[in-house]
């Protein structure tokens, strides 16, 4: 078949063996690439019992059979692995430039298991793999190994973690091309507990295509459908996503302080728009992506860098009521470079926030502060003081000092910027994630508030499942391509299928795809099952269930979970306790799970 | 009259964060709006695929049912031209 490689690249840091292994190709088909196939390999890989943070614990790196053919946004790749911040099945993915160049090596995934007694980094060469001394890395913040492992534009490729993945931090993040995250979830700490510092990548591989004339004539429709999208070709590469700011606050869904308030004041300041008015240089893209939603910013004290996304903005602004971009910018900088991931970096900070002004945590912590983000940044990295209890993340942060129901996470992983008790079914989506609390997972967003493709009410609760399946099973799909989800904003799901059909030769329907992405969703479920998850933890924070919104046109309102809920296991073909049922699992070809 | 706030792409086309507009309601405040900035239309897109977002008051407005809601001075009217972000 074309489309993939073929083979995988299977390292054990334990005993310094490197092998390579056919990719099953059946289960290629089935669960394509990235988020898909990497949750297949690791449900063969990483049984319940395992701690991840133990050598038994695998990374694996997946591309997919679109990646690096220059198909609109075909540069990004996946992590999956066993969490150690939720314990829950994991997936990340990201962009920029080194998926695309995995993909070059010629190989379909890399999988890292085991632990070397010192730090190494791994160095692909074509099909030529090596486990390095990283002695003289080791230590070294993400800027500087980028650079000193020789990152070279599309030529080589630099992936590593920085101090806070070497300190074990469960909020850490795999970072690739200097700015880029695998970012939620921790795999960075993974990383870590391997004493794997980096992985450099260098291919010339191209990837077969088995209709090029149909494929070319893909690219030519999407990027006429790219660029006649206002979405991808006006509000992204001018604002950036931080542009949903004051929509997000306007309606009263921006979680602020903690989510002890659902509007903030100071929305304007932290915006898409106050930010191209100010510190915005310039715009940028990833590999192969005409979107060009990059922010590069700078500051006196940063330079050039990348972002703030809107979720980051909001994690370090309005969740910890702080309405100075510049101290934004700086301290998504940081946690980069540091190797955090910023949601649950800045969301973790506005625990810490909270926990000091109820007087549980002595600590100078307020909301507001922004003068203490840098500091309590590279506390957390170092493992200094308080920041020894945040690098663990905001639930075992809050639960250490008494009060569990103050992290604003599900199963252990921080939530996003939508303060659900405005977007209802957002609270669905959130609480059902599979990966913990994730808007990336699915996202009600266009339903509920842009009316893309229709708008639908955000406080109504009956019917609200089938609409946050659709979501979930669809960003399963893109996910598992591997593409960036922008692109569903100019081009359909039938696009994709008919993509996908003229890379690889077999005949993917636009219905192929939903039942690829609900298949996914499917295994990531027995997957937490069989690790111990029950329907209990689909849940939200306390707080979002039992106290009433206090602001604006949200003011009173609480998510209504319950009703969803059972609509949600009923509409999934799930039995009441959240199992999918034995005709579920053979639908969808996964009965020998 | 109510005012009107402006967002993003919009802020380049009119000038103005906010103005206030004319009009007993939605649909009358927004026919001043295209008479004056005659490029707002185009902002107004094709359902299903994009558009412009209303928010009257933090209530998102849908176009096809509610143009003809009465507004006042006491409104605020956010429009917001077609974004995406996450």
């Amino acid at each position: 078949m074309t489309g993939w490689n073929e083979k995988i690249l299977d390292i054990d840091l334990t005993s310094g063996s490197i092998k390579t292994y056919p990719l099953d190709m059946n289960m290629a088909r089935l669960f394509v690439g990235g988020r898909g196939l990497g949750g297949r390999l690791l449900w063969d890989l990483v049984g319940p019992g395992v701690d991840p943070l133990s050598p038994d614990n695998v990374l694996i790196f997946t591309n997919g059979p679109l990646t690096g053919t220059a198909y609109q946004t075909s540069n990004r790749f996946s992590v999956s692995t066993k969490s150690p911040l939720s314990g829950t099945i994991l997936d990340a993915n990201s962009g920029g430039f080194w998926g695309m160049q995995l993909k070059r090596t010629g190989y379909a995934a890399l999988i890292v298991r085991g632990r070397s007694e010192k730090p190494v980094y791994i160095e692909i060469k074509g099909e030529q793999a090596s486990i390095q001394n990283a002695a003289e890395t080791w230590g070294l913040r993400v800027s500087e190994v980028t650079n000193k492992l020789g990152q070279d534009k599309n030529r080589r490729n630099v992936l590593c973690i920085g101090p806070a993945g070497e300190k074990l931090s469960r909020i850490a993040a795999i970072m690739n091309d200097g700015q880029r995250a695998l970012g939620r979830g921790g795999s960075g700490a993974v990383m870590g507990s391997k004493n794997l510092k980096a992985i450099v990548v260098e291919g010339n591989q191209k990837t077969e295509i088995s209709d090029p004339e149909r494929y070319k004539f893909m690219v030519y429709e999407t990027r006429k459908l790219l660029a006649a999208s206002p979405l991808t070709s006006q509000a992204l590469p001018e604002f950036g996503t931080a542009v949903m700011m004051n929509l997000v606050n306007n309606v009263g869904a921006l979680a602020t302080r903690n989510h002890q308030h659902n509007m903030f004041e100071g929305a304007e300041a932290i915006s898409g728009e106050t930010l191209s008015e100010t510190y915005l240089v310039k715009n940028d893209a990833c590999w192969a992506c005409p979107i060009h939603c990059t922010r590069i910013s700078k500051t006196g004290k940063t330079g050039e860098v990348e972002g703030p996304e809107f979720q980051t903005a909001w994690a370090f602004g309005a969740q910890c009521g702080i309405a100075d971009l510049e101290a934004i910018i700086e301290a998504n900088y940081l946690c980069n470079d540091l190797g955090f991931d910023t949601i649950s970096a800045g969301s973790t900070v506005a625990c810490a926030m909270e926990l000091s002004e109820k007087g549980l945590v002595d600590s100078d912590l307020r909301f507001g502060r922004a003068d203490l983000l840098s500091s309590t940044l590279e506390d957390m990295a170092y493992r200094r003081g308080l920041g020894v209890d945040m690098a663990e993340g905001s639930w075992r942060l809050a639960k250490q000092y008494g009060a569990p129901e103050l992290s604003m996470s599900v199963k252990g992983l921080e939530m996003p910027a939508y303060d659900p008790r405005g977007m209802q079914g957002q609270g669905l989506l959130l609480a059902t994630s599979n990966r913990g609390a994730c808007h990336m997972r699915g996202n009600m967003l266009g339903l509920e508030v842009l009316g893309l493709p229709k708008l639908i009410d955000r406080f109504q609760i009956q019917g609200k499942s089938s609409y946050v399946i659709l979501n979930q099973n669809s960003n399963a799909a893109i996910d598992s391509l591997v593409l960036c989800k922008f692109t569903s904003m100019g081009v359909a799901d039938e696009y994709f299928a008919r993509t996908l059909s003229a890379v690889t030769g077999i005949q993917y329907a636009t219905g192929d795809m939903i039942k690829m992405g609900e298949r996914v969703w499917n295994l990531e479920r027995l997957y937490n099952l069989r690790a111990g998850f029950t329907s209990k933890d689909d849940t939200l924070p306390s707080r979002l269930l039992n106290e009433p919104a206090p602001d604006g046109p949200t003011k009173g309102w609480v998510v209504h979970l319950e009703p969803m809920l059972k609509e949600y296991y009923r509409a999934r073909g799930w039995d009441a306790n959240g199992v999918p049922t034995p005709q579920k699992l053979a639908e969808l070809e996964l009965k020998e799970l | 009259m109510p005012v009107v706030m402006f967002y993003a792409t919009l802020r380049q086309l009119t000038g103005e964060k906010k103005k206030i507009v004319p009009g007993a309601n939605l649909r009358e405040i927004l026919a001043t709006l295209e008479q004056e900035f005659p490029g707002l239309q185009a902002f107004h897109g094709e359902a299903g695929r994009f558009r412009t977002t209303i928010v009257v008051n933090g209530t998102i407005i849908n176009p096809e049912i509610a143009m003809d809601i009465p507004v006042s001075e006491a409104d605020r009217i956010d429009i917001f031209p077609p974004i995406a972000g996450g």
